[in-house]
């Protein structure tokens, strides 16, 4: 019996002291190369983590991850889905052809990636006042969040409506049952969050710190929201405010402020900032011809062409300086640096051809081998990048000074303010008369003559930025601009057009290119996503969907 | 100790040594003060002899001095044996030594004589006798008979052969034993692999299914993951791609038991450490056990919810240095590829697209005209993309392998070297590997012995790639598939036809390449002590290591006059994994009367870590030049990470054996994770389970059925592989965004996990139920049901995206799966004629029973009631013939046209049809992708010295969709392929053709919604191997001085028989096509 004990006292000594030999393993692992939240918001360099983490787009630079700061993605949505133009591959067509429908994937990207931010923007929120710093700059962080915050619900209410609404971090249980808050008191809530935010700004950053939101950008932010919500004298206050602060300015460039040359100009009032390579853009792949290397995504189309006026300062139907004939001769000069021609426009060198009786052999841009409209949206077009087009580093304006002047001056014929000469040569005339553009002044102070004019200009001057469908939304007009046929560049002279025979012309000799669709009754709100429905049955859908 | 390595390279040389070897050969040996057994090791190093003694009888002790120059063996003998009492006998260059019997006159010695005979009365040549307790024996002659000299009275005689009933006969005086052999019924006294140790199959009361050497060396694989198809039931294995170096298959045991990130995928242990399969060679494979219910897999614990595979490797044996060589080669081509249509065929379609959608013709008639006549092939050319790609590489196959074994009492050894080089029949798709295996055991003394295991692996795969757009061959494959035949290849001047920059030719001239290439190494070390007879301590400890290193260049390449592809890229990854495990056991074994039982106990600790690092440059000097330093230092990246996990465990096992009848097994686990909270980081997995072996049962008495037991197990198994760190509130670091005038990048967090507080791991309750059938030795059958039940799958609850951040897992799902696993083996012999057979065949029912608390989730295909992968979406109702037809139907969820895809309305608000068709409503359950039957077949027949072996396998019951460039054309400009022919069209508005309209598309279309139109039955049969072999009679081997020689050829992949789309196979779907292999090789034994 003895002997046996002492057996098993070796037996447990020898199976235990293989473990004991050998070092037993703990079992605490913590991760490597991530922060443990119990450890993060202690410290000033832990604030500035989190705000890098707001500011990171969320969509980043994929076709389809759409995201309201990213270029692309407004260009995309916000652009090829409006009468300026459309893309190639039909990814954003159902938009206006009358069927768009809640299983539609950019409807799903945009809504995702809006509220991921937000996500961000309100853990931070919930977070920063435990952080132990300086509290002005503390108070400044929480502002810049706060607007961000802000500018996405401001989107999401404005192109679905009435929207799922937190300002905390929500569990998963809720975020699956919330409801949808109504569109007015969300907007209510961030006017108010802009309001007090902007106090907390500064009005101009360090160059270090360029890039991040401004007194300026929450400004003009709130500006949108006052127009869409047609709060017009607040609008024109709001707008005077940033004209006041003295620090923006119309540059005389016009193409290169759309450029890498153009960045930090007087003109940038919000930007997102891009750096090649690191956190570059696959903009220019997107946006130039086939010929220059790029995949010709966007086709701007005669309509918008149309909308720029002769160099006298009057729009095509009378000025004297136009040939319908000989359509792009003597027209502003933003025409030419916005929008590619057939046989005109010359990039690094090269003719941009795309004339279907062109040879398709040597001119890959020609319209009949992709549904183009024989035109190429130029404005970005960077001649002078010479890195990879899928990294470019230029930042994107989201709003310029010369949208704050227009929307100014719109506000103000808006709110009933008189208009005066001083009042247009401070405003549209200034964003006319810039050295590289140097259209001639407007004069017209009658509103409703005046209003056609400005919204002219403002069509023109910010083509393809991302603005169109807002403007169109709000003006309430998608339903009257949006639907029926779009043509795009002239092919042969009206007296051929009966006879044209290589593509389809309508009677003036212009190729017919697109067909639209839009539902009044449906379109000017969009689809809660269907995703989003199936795992949360209190999500109401819109009208129509 | 013996210089194992020196010795089988010694007998490696004089492999060519002959009969006339003992009077030619001289030798030399000068030692002192040298033990007897020193010196015949001494011998047998410069020799082809090998010594034979029992230590027991024979005196190797002793010392002695000898000084011997250039003298035959006999005289050396002489010198050497004799004068110390011991006697030899030459058996060719076998040396049988044997006490001499002067000296030992107390000793009986005899010589035993026979014959052996089998159950018909005909003769059993090589049959191997053997002295119970000693290496000392002989083989049966021609005529079955067999001679043995200096057998004691009191000896015991092994007879053993392959195939046939091992016999244990006591000579008890007689010099006369005559013997026969009786068939062994199939596999019942095999000993199969089980959770740490072995066990008699015979007294299995688990469900385990074992796949033998025999099997595997038929069968030629190029990954071990492949040799499971249709070996054995309850396994799937599904290859998902044809390609060199990524044609592993993904293994399935009963079913899918969860839907998470754990994984489906069981736990592979190679001799006891957890690793690779496909990290070893498949030639190296001595058996395979797959533990598929509780009772065989629970000591395995939190691993071993989706069953386990035990791999044993072959070990040395006792005998002479044999050497093996394998060697075959061949080559590969595409089984099945989709036709693209001709390039004015493409013009002719996309002319019909682009009038559907009221849009102008992009080719005008003369266009056709010349793409038809060819005279323009740089402007109007008809490039077959696609075949051209595939048709590329030559497809040469070529596999060696070596095998050295042998060993005395004390030591033995297996020593291999393998090599498969592997080119694809797209040309740079390659994959070589060397693997080396060495497997030593040595006995310290008589309880005391150790084993050392080296296993490594080096292997690369290289393949071309796209530049920027898809990686690898299969990115090729995507774009070939996408480019049509109307865009040239190579042009006259040089230049490639491009499409927005794409050009498979180009790509494929350019330097381009990936190279993924890793290095692995297992090497363990381990005794067994036997402490007092009936207890056993074993140990073993093992380190696996192994690094990867990823290699992607992306060169400049100058498409034509107006597109460059630049800059020229070079990305490269290094991975390190190491995981060290440590485990030791003890076995106690004891019968007392009819009471029987074995006991196990031990512990065993695993540690993982794992890092990598990353680094790219971009503006090479030149296309020659990618090593990273050559790179523009502008736009240098770097990242690297890592991530640690820790398993330690207590396990045990104890079984009981009654009368040898009545069986009970239990086994326990307990494991300690470090991926979970510290309050649920400990868990328990038991099991019992029983059996009946009816058949010995006295009152059972049946002349057909002559083995039966039945028997069932319930246990509990888990599954712990979820992220590292679930349950830990973490900040994502790499959230970085650029500021400043003169940007700079800065570092930045976000949370974008919500974590899980109180995760543990996911549980499966298994309960199983078996019957073993043996019939008169010929046929052997078994059949188990089961019901398996995982509870607590960590589930990423589907989050609203309101949320904002992704949901880490929860304990929130229960699965099920049922099923029958039927086995079933035959063989028989007709004269010349031998053949065998077995089938396999599975059924498995597949359920989710919950999900948090919801019935669904759409985007997971997740759904209460319904099995895993199940495919949600719309009916279709075939294509709407006209406009009438459209303006009759239900409302589309698209404006819908003549020719588009007619989806049924099958619900509404109200719960009944409402005229209009959308995604709330109208869309259910329409299939899963996940084969509900699973079977295989081997079938042998032998004739002679020819054999052929057949091996085909199937699954039914399974769905699958391709979608993308393979399921539509005009999608971002892709190809139609030849069955999108039979479409509908304004002339033939067939609502039943097999495509819609043509339309070119954008990814929003009807087409593109998951619905009954656009899903395929995926079931298919395959017959996956013929093989036709021949064994060269012994008469002509021995002419040529080796022991055996097979030769053969076979076929890979012949045929398989399905209703999927055609040009696609049902297993792979899209990417890389299946292949088919054509090859010959030989076996040689020396």
């Amino acid at each position: 019996m003895k002997n046996s004990n002492i057996l098993t006292r070796d037996l447990l000594l020898i199976i235990f002291g293989w473990c004991g030999l050998t070092g037993c393993e703990s079992l605490d692992k913590d991760p490597l190369d991530s922060l443990s939240k119990g450890t993060f918001w202690k410290t000033e360099s832990d604030a500035v983590l989190g705000l890098t983490g707001v500011y990171k787009v969320v969509g980043g630079t994929q076709q389809g991850n759409y995201d309201l700061w990213s270029q692309l993605a407004c260009l995309y949505l916000f652009e090829a889905t409006t009468d300026n133009g459309f893309e190639k591959d039909n990814h954003v067509t159902d938009f206006n052809n009358g069927s768009l429908a809640s299983t539609y994937g950019p409807v799903k990207a945009l809504w995702g990636n809006t509220y991921t931010q937000i996500s961000r923007c309100n853990n931070f929120i919930d977070n920063i006042d435990a952080v132990q710093m300086n509290p002005d700059e503390l108070t400044e962080m929480k502002a810049e969040v706060r607007v961000i915050r802000a500018y996405d619900y401001f989107n999401l209410c404005f192109y679905w409506g009435d929207v799922p609404f937190t300002t905390h971090v929500l569990t998963v249980d809720e975020a699956n049952n919330i409801s949808r808050t109504a569109k007015s008191e969300v907007i209510e809530f961030l006017i108010k969050e802009l309001q007090e935010a902007i106090p907390q700004l500064p009005a101009a950053r360090s160059d270090d710190e360029y890039g991040r939101i401004t007194k300026g950008g929450a400004l003009a932010i709130l500006g949108r929201v006052l127009m869409a919500e047609k709060r017009w004298v607040e609008a024109r206050d709001i707008y005077k405010q940033i004209i006041d602060l003295g620090i923006y300015a119309i540059d005389p460039r016009f193409k290169q402020i759309f450029e890498e040359k153009g960045e930090s100009s007087k003109e940038h009032v919000l930007v997102s900032v891009r750096m090649q390579d690191v956190y570059g853009t696959p903009m220019l792949r997107g946006c130039h011809g086939f010929d220059f290397g790029g995949y010709h995504w966007f086709s701007p189309y005669n309509e918008l062409v149309e909308e720029f006026e002769c160099i006298d300062g009057k729009p095509i139907s009378e000025s004297l300086l136009y040939d319908s004939e000989n359509p792009y001769a003597n027209r502003d000069p933003r025409l030419y640096k916005t929008i590619g021609i057939n046989g005109l426009t010359v990039f690094k060198g090269k003719l941009y051809v795309s004339h279907p009786d062109s040879s398709a052999v040597k001119y890959q841009d020609q319209v009949t081998r992709r549904p183009w409209s024989g035109y190429l949206l130029y404005k970005f077009s960077d001649g002078d990048y010479t890195g990879a087009i899928t990294q470019y580093g230029g930042d994107f304006p989201m709003i310029r000074y010369a949208e704050v002047l227009l929307s100014y001056l719109e506000s103000c014929i808006e709110s009933g303010t008189t208009v005066t000469q001083d009042l247009l040569d401070a405003t549209i005339n200034k964003v006319r008369g810039r050295a590289e553009v140097q259209m001639p002044a407007v004069a017209e102070t009658d509103p409703v003559k005046l209003t056609t004019i400005l919204r002219r200009e403002r069509r023109v001057e910010l083509a393809w930025e991302g603005l169109r469908l807002y403007d169109l939304f709000r003006w309430r007009i998608a339903d009257d601009k949006l639907k029926g046929t779009f043509t795009g560049m002239k092919v042969c002279p009206a007296s051929q057009a009966a006879t044209y025979k290589t593509v389809k012309v309508n009677a003036k000799g212009y190729y017919f290119c697109e067909e639209t669709n839009f539902r009044a009754d449906v379109d000017y709100l969009w689809p809660v996503p269907q995703s989003e429905r199936d795992v949360n049955p209190n999500l109401t859908q819109n009208t129509g969907y | 100790m013996r210089l194992t390595l020196f010795m089988f390279l010694a007998s490696f040389i004089q492999l060519t040594a002959n009969n006339s070897y003992a009077q030619k050969t001289k030798l030399s040996v000068d030692l002192k003060n040298a033990s007897i057994e020193s010196v015949l090791l001494t011998i047998e190093n410069q020799s082809a002899y090998k010594f034979i003694y029992n230590k027991e009888t024979v005196d190797v002790e002793s010392r002695v001095n000898i000084q011997q120059k250039e003298k035959s063996i006999k005289e050396i003998l002489d010198i050497l044996l004799v004068e110390n009492g011991i006697s030899y006998t030459f058996y060719g260059n076998q040396v049988l030594l044997t006490k001499d019997k002067v000296a030992n006159p107390l000793q009986q010695n005899q010589t035993v004589l026979g014959k052996v005979n089998d159950a018909a009365g005909a003769p059993l040549p090589g049959v191997t006798v053997v002295v119970k307790g000693s290496t000392y024996g002989t083989i049966t002659n021609t005529d079955g008979n067999y001679s043995i000299t200096s057998v004691s009275d009191d000896a015991i005689l092994i007879f053993s052969f392959v195939g046939m009933r091992t016999q244990e006969i006591s000579v008890a005086g007689r010099t006369s034993i005559h013997v026969v052999m009786t068939e062994d019924a199939i596999g019942i006294e095999e000993v199969v692999a089980v959770g740490y140790g072995t066990q008699k199959k015979i007294n299995l009361t688990g469900a385990i299914a074992t796949i033998n050497e025999k099997d595997i060396e038929k069968l030629n694989v190029t990954q071990p993951s492949q040799l499971l198809a249709g070996l054995a039931s309850g396994i799937t294995v599904t290859q998902s791609s044809g390609q060199p170096g990524k044609d592993g298959a993904s293994l399935r045991i009963r079913g899918l038991g969860t839907f998470s990130s754990a994984g489906t995928s069981p736990l592979v242990l190679i001799d006891g450490i957890s690793s690779d399969l496909n990290y070893i060679n498949a030639n190296d494979i001595e058996s395979i056990s797959i533990l598929k219910d509780a009772a065989s897999a629970a000591i395995y614990g939190t691993r071993a919810a989706n069953g386990v595979i035990l791999i044993e490797t072959k070990k040395g044996k006792e005998g002479v240095t044999k050497v093996t060589y394998q060697g075959n080669f061949g080559f590969q081509k595409p089984a099945e590829i989709p036709k693209i249509v001709d390039s004015w065929v493409y013009a002719e379609m996309i002319n019909e697209a682009l009038r559907n959608a009221g849009s102008n013709q992009q080719y005008t008639e003369a266009d056709i005209a010349k793409f038809k006549s060819g005279e323009d092939p740089d402007n109007y050319p008809n490039k077959r993309h696609y075949d051209d790609l595939v048709e590329s590489g030559n497809g040469f196959q070529s596999e060696h392998y070596l095998n050295f074994t042998g060993g005395n009492a004390k030591n033995s050894y297996l020593f291999s070297v393998g090599y498969l080089d592997q080119n694809g029949f797209i040309d740079e798709t390659n994959h070589n590997h060397y693997n080396v295996l060495f497997n030593a055991n040595t006995k310290i003394s008589d309880n005391f012995s150790l084993k050392v295991k080296f296993q490594g692996r080096t292997g690369t795969t290289t393949e071309p790639t796209t530049i920027r757009s898809g990686d690898g061959a299969d990115g090729l494959l995507d774009y070939a598939l996408k480019i049509p035949n109307t865009i040239a290849g190579k042009k006259s001047d040089g230049y490639y036809g491009q499409q927005t920059g794409f050009t498979i030719e180009g790509w494929m001239d350019s330097e381009a390449f990936i190279e993924s290439s890793s290095n692995r190494m297992d090497v363990s070390a381990g005794f067994e002590w036997d402490i007092v007879k009936s207890l056993k301590l074993t140990g073993l400890a093992g380190y696996n290591y192994d690094n990867t290193k990823y290699k992607r260049f992306w060169p400049t390449l100058v498409v034509d006059q107006t597109y460059t592809e630049k800059p020229s890229e070079l990305t490269e990854t290094r991975t390190e994994n190491s995981l060290l495990t440590l485990q030791s056991f003890l076995n106690f074994n004891k019968t007392i009367g009819i009471h029987e039982f074995h006991v196990l106990v031990g512990f065993s600790q695993e540690s993982n870590t794992n890092s990598w690092l990353q680094a790219s440059r971009d503006n090479f000097p030149n296309n020659a030049l990618y090593e990273i330093s050559a790179g523009a230092p502008s736009n240098q990246l770097n990242s690297g990470s890592g991530y640690e996990w820790a398993l330690k465990s207590f396990f045990g096992r104890i079984n009981y054996i009654l009368n040898g009848k009545y069986l009970l097994e239990a086994n326990t686990r307990y494991d300690g994770s470090s991926r979970f909270p510290e309050s649920k980081r400990w868990g328990l997995f038991p099991s019992v389970s029983a059996g009946w072996i009816v058949s010995q049962e006295e009152f059972f008495q049946s002349k057909i059925v002559n083995h039966l037991k039945v028997r069932a197990s319930w246990g509990k198994l888990g599954n712990q592989n979820i992220g590292n760190y679930p349950y830990q509130q973490i900040m994502t670091l790499g959230v970085n965004a650029p500021f400043g005038v003169s940007e700079k990048i800065y570092s930045g967090t976000a949370a974008t996990v919500v974590p899980s507080t109180n995760i543990t791991w996911e549980s499966t309750r298994v309960i199983n139920a078996g019957m073993d059938i043996g019939l008169g030795n010929k046929v052997n059958a078994s059949i188990d049901i089961y019901d398996k039940l995982t509870s607590d799958i960590l589930y990423n609850v589907t989050a609203s995206a309101v949320l904002g951040m992704t949901p880490s897992v929860q304990n929130a799902g229960v699965v099920s799966n049922r099923g029958i696993d039927l086995n079933l083996q035959h063989r028989n012999k007709i004269g010349d004629f031998t053949y065998s057979i077995s089938g396999n065949f599975s059924y498995v029912k597949n359920e989710v029973k919950e999900l948090a608390t919801v019935t669904q989730d759409i985007s997971s295909g997740l759904f209460v009631g319904h099995s895993l992968q199940s495919i949600y979406g719309y009916v279709a109702d075939g294509l709407f013939v006209d406009q009438t037809d459209v303006n009759s139907y239900a409302v589309q969820p698209r404006v819908a046209a003549p020719g588009d895809i007619k989806l049924m309305d099958i619900g509404g608000p109200e719960g009944v049809p409402d005229g209009k068709v959308n995604a709330d409503y109208d869309r259910k359950i329409i299939g899963n992708q996940f084969p509900k039957y699973s079977y295989g077949l081997t079938f042998t027949p032998g004739y002679k010295n020819f054999d052929l072996f057949i091996n085909l396998y199937g699954v039914a019951g399974v769905n699958k969709i391709l979608g993308g460039f393979a399921d539509n054309a005009f999608y971002q400009g892709s190809n139609p392929q030849e069955w999108m022919m039979d479409r509908w069209t304004k002339e033939n508005p067939n609502p039943n053709a097999s495509y819609p309209r043509f339309l070119i598309v954008g990814g929003g279309e009807q087409q593109f919604y998951q619905s009954t139109f656009v899903m395929q039955d995926a079931s298919f049969l395959r017959i996956s191997n013929i093989q036709l072999g021949y064994t060269f009679p012994k008469i002509v081997v021995e002419r040529i001085n080796v022991s055996g020689l097979y030769v053969f050829v076979g076929v890979k992949n012949p045929f398989t028989f399905d209703h999927f789309r055609k040009g696609w196979d049902p297993e792979m779907g899209s990417g890389y096509p299946p292949a088919r292999y054509f090859n010959a090789g030989l076996n040689i034994n020396f």
